[in-house]
């Protein structure tokens, strides 16, 4: 062993010990704040429901009251809206957390400038946000219960999901639209055109008539679609007609009401 | 959440931590007469100061003279002799690894914004090359060349031969035929179907073996230590030793965990990945290079003893907030948002441990490829530990979940965090094992530039996309190929970012089998990113 045979070894630094300084005050402080800040979010979490959530829904549900129902009027400039889109969203999100009034306000003047019926849009936002409980907001519901497939276009999803803007099924006799919804629909089925090979699920052990009539009725009205009101009367004497069966298929859609 | 389980988890919150403070305050002032006064005693006389910068040309040089600086090189050299083999098998699979990782990664990253890419065969298709890139480079580059570097270390730390290296080359060959086997199982569509877990449980059991074998010489060398006191870095390396092999073994035990248990055994893993295994080795890396190259101590013994036993704490639990808004207990979802919020205490104490360290040294940057590395490395962990705290926040998981914002975060502690702490160990370590300098230090630099515009690329284009991504996607009203579209920027912007980091492998990888093959001169000199100054051919 030479002098050679090791001279990384030989010049290098010796092997690194600790020093004694002490931990800074500050860090201490650091810890003590932490700690009480752990405690006090545990306690804030009593009594919150057991969503387990990350909030998402509640964002979705207030982004909907936030933005009246101007769908139709904005459905043009949507896409190339696309950054004050996301301003808006991401300043609900902050809202959600920090809750700042003037935040909220600034967007709602935000959209007001943008939108041309401004009077029309803030007379629509203050009715569904007191309606919640007396009526039934059809928009809302469709955005939970129906937007992940047909989307909150209306479009659906080519090859997949069939679009409910211009649907002639959805527009015909309201009859047809409650038998889907109710009971679900099963098969191939023709849309604008296009053929879908698919199944919509049963929805009328979850949603009432009430409800099943004003997500109708809202679809029926959204994305340049023009169709009549359905009424919850129409819903019940459906159910009082054919009870609970199973799923439809188109042709016995057509069979029992007729071509749309 | 009710009152009950909220004041269960205050109680156990707060006398785990207290407990946890009291045991550090009794360490640090030798109340188990383990404290700073036995710290000294691995501090070989007149040894300070010495170190491997060419500016300290007018400092007498540290020529072993003395009794008892001969003995201390002679104890390097012990120790580093008898880890050579062992060492350079984990670090070559290690590099090879990092190789075949990359172009993984690189196709996977084509696959986002071209689709159509290499899609004639399925052993190619997206949903195969993301496991294989993803298990390549965790258990292939990152955790052969973390027991490569480990092996390196703890017999020098211990003052003495590596005892049974020849357990660890064993443990490489069959950690090695595990990686082979588990990446085809992955490509024929053989896997366990979890991330990070994909490799079938069958092969799992060759790392476990692979693994033991490596724990079998550590503990035999740490049984014959000279020293009394343990540096801070022989605790973090100890303890990633000792958890890692729990953990995998935990997280793979088959027909265990079904359903949204496994979910959160999965992402309890994944985690604990990052933070019990990979994290200690490169934090412990840095405890050990940075202080070695600079030539001087490491600032606080204190913060070092609360950083260590704060992340062995809090860390475990942190998973969890993967799974924030799923299937499972809103308190177990609470623990974690609160332990990843906790986190900041080790990564605040490391960090001024380290860069305080550094204070009033930074020009030693321009020279030492090790420091550059290291030193870059440990200020990403700062970075990247805080972002995750942040992360798990739920007010900001619900715009960054399940974004590419999570991806950024991901490789800023993986790559610019974990992988330059190890670039900067490989290129002190190599010289030390072959007695042969890196043949040319352009190639370092080059490795660094592209690696580093590489990384900063990818992270930025990710961040600032996944963000955007975030919050588009909680617009109901936004469809959802428009939020598709609007991300491909950054898709490319991660191909670009990627591209680069693959060629600084390549350079790396090239320089590596060079040195191993004497190309060059094999200077007296160490190979800095400067000619030195008592360069005597400059």
């Amino acid at each position: 062993m030479n002098e050679h045979d090791q001279r990384a070894q030989f010049r290098e630094a010796p092997e690194p010990e600790e020093g004694t300084r002490t931990t800074p005050k500050i860090v201490l402080a650091y810890i003590a704040i932490l700690i009480v800040w752990g405690v006090g979010y545990y306690a804030w979490q009593i009594g919150k429901p057991l969503q387990g959530g990350d909030s998402r829904t509640p964002v979705a549900a207030e982004h909907q009251q936030s933005q009246p129902a101007n769908v139709a009027s904005s459905d043009t400039s949507q896409s190339t809206d696309t950054s004050a889109e996301e301003a808006s969203s991401a300043d609900n999100s902050s809202e959600q957390s920090a809750t700042s009034p003037e935040n909220s306000a600034a967007t709602e003047t935000a959209e007001t400038e943008d939108t041309p019926s401004a009077a029309a849009s803030e007379d629509s936002e203050a009715g569904s946000g007191s309606t919640a409980s007396a009526n039934v907001d059809g928009e809302a519901l469709f955005s939970a219960h129906c937007s992940s497939c047909h989307q909150a276009t209306g479009q659906g999803i080519p090859g997949a999901f069939p679009p409910l803007a211009g649907s002639k099924w959805l527009q015909a006799d309201p009859n047809i639209p409650i038998a889907i919804v109710h009971d679900g629909l099963e098969g191939e089925i023709e849309v604008a055109g296009d053929t879908f090979q698919g199944m919509m699920p049963p929805l009328g052990g979850q949603l009432s008539d009430a409800e099943i009539a004003g997500v109708l009725s809202y679809a029926r009205s959204a994305w340049g679609n023009d169709a009549s009101e359905v009424s919850p009367d129409t819903v019940a004497k459906h159910k009082e007609r054919f009870g609970s069966r199973g799923s439809w298929s188109a042709d016995e859609l057509t069979e029992v009401f007729g071509e749309h | 959440m009710t009152p009950t389980i909220a004041i269960l988890l205050i109680i156990t919150f707060l006398l785990s931590t207290v407990g946890l403070l009291l045991l550090i305050w009794s360490i640090a002032n030798n109340q188990f007469s383990y404290g700073q006064s036995a710290a000294r005693t691995i501090f070989s006389p007149g040894e300070e100061g010495h170190s491997e910068d060419p500016a300290l040309a007018d400092k007498p040089d540290f020529t072993g003279d003395t009794s008892a600086q001969a003995s201390a090189i002679k104890a390097r050299w012990t120790a580093d002799q008898s880890s050579r083999t062992a060492v350079l098998t984990w670090l070559s699979s290690a590099v090879f690894w990092l190789i075949l990782g990359s172009f993984f990664g690189l196709v996977t990253s084509l696959k986002m914004h071209l689709p159509e890419f290499l899609v004639s065969s399925e052993f190619l298709t997206f949903g195969r090359v993301r496991p294989v890139h993803l298990n390549a480079v965790t258990y292939g580059w990152a955790s052969m060349a973390g027991i490569g570097v480990a092996l390196f270390l703890i017999p020098r730390l211990f003052k003495t031969a590596l005892a049974g290296g020849k357990y660890a080359v064993s443990g490489a060959f069959i950690w090695n035929i595990g990686l082979v086997l588990g990446l085809v199982a992955i490509t024929l569509g053989y896997s366990d179907g979890e991330e990070w877990l994909e490799f079938p449980w069958q092969i799992d059991i060759l790392f476990v073996f692979g693994g033991a074998l490596c724990a079998i010489p550590l503990l035999l060398t740490a049984a014959n230590r000279q020293v009394e006191h343990l540096y801070v870095t022989s605790w973090y390396l100890m303890a990633a030793l000792v958890w890692f092999p729990i953990l995998f073994l935990i997280a793979n035990l088959p027909f265990t965990f079904p359903g949204a248990s496994g979910a959160t055994v999965n992402w309890w893993f994944a985690h604990n990945v990052l933070g019990l295994w990979v994290t200690p080795i490169g934090i412990g890396i840095a405890y050990y290079m940075i202080p070695k190259i600079l030539g001087r101590p490491i600032i606080s013994y204190q913060l070092s003893l609360i950083g260590f036993w704060s992340l062995a704490l809090f860390y475990s639990q942190v998973g969890i907030h993967h799974l924030v808004g799923g299937p499972i207990p809103t308190w177990l979802v609470t623990l974690s948002i609160v332990h990843s919020v906790m986190m900041s205490i080790p990564v605040i104490t490391v960090a001024i441990n380290h860069h305080g360290t550094m204070m009033g040294n930074f020009k030693r940057l321009k020279d030492s490829p090790t420091l550059r590395f290291v030193w870059i490395g440990a200020l990403m962990y700062t970075a990247s530990s805080l972002q995750g705290s942040m992360e798990a926040l739920r007010s900001i998981n619900v715009i960054t979940h399940f974004t590419h914002y999570t991806v950024a975060h991901a490789h800023l502690g993986m790559y610019a965090f974990l992988s330059f702490i190890l670039f900067g160990a490989v290129y002190f370590i190599m010289p030390r094992l072959t007695n042969w300098e890196w043949p040319w230090r352009r190639l370092i630099s080059l490795h660094f530039w592209l690696v580093s515009i590489g990384i900063l690329i990818y992270f930025v284009s990710l961040t600032v996309g996944g963000w955007l991504q975030g919050t588009a996607l909680l617009d109901a009203e936004m469809p959802f190929m428009d939020i598709v579209r609007m991300t491909l920027p950054a898709l490319e912007g991660r191909t670009i970012g990627g591209a680069l980091m693959t060629l600084g492998h390549i350079v790396f990888a090239f320089h590596f089998v060079a040195l191993l093959m004497r190309r060059g001169a094999g200077n007296e000199q160490p190979t800095l990113f400067r000619p030195a100054v008592k360069e005597p051919t400059q």
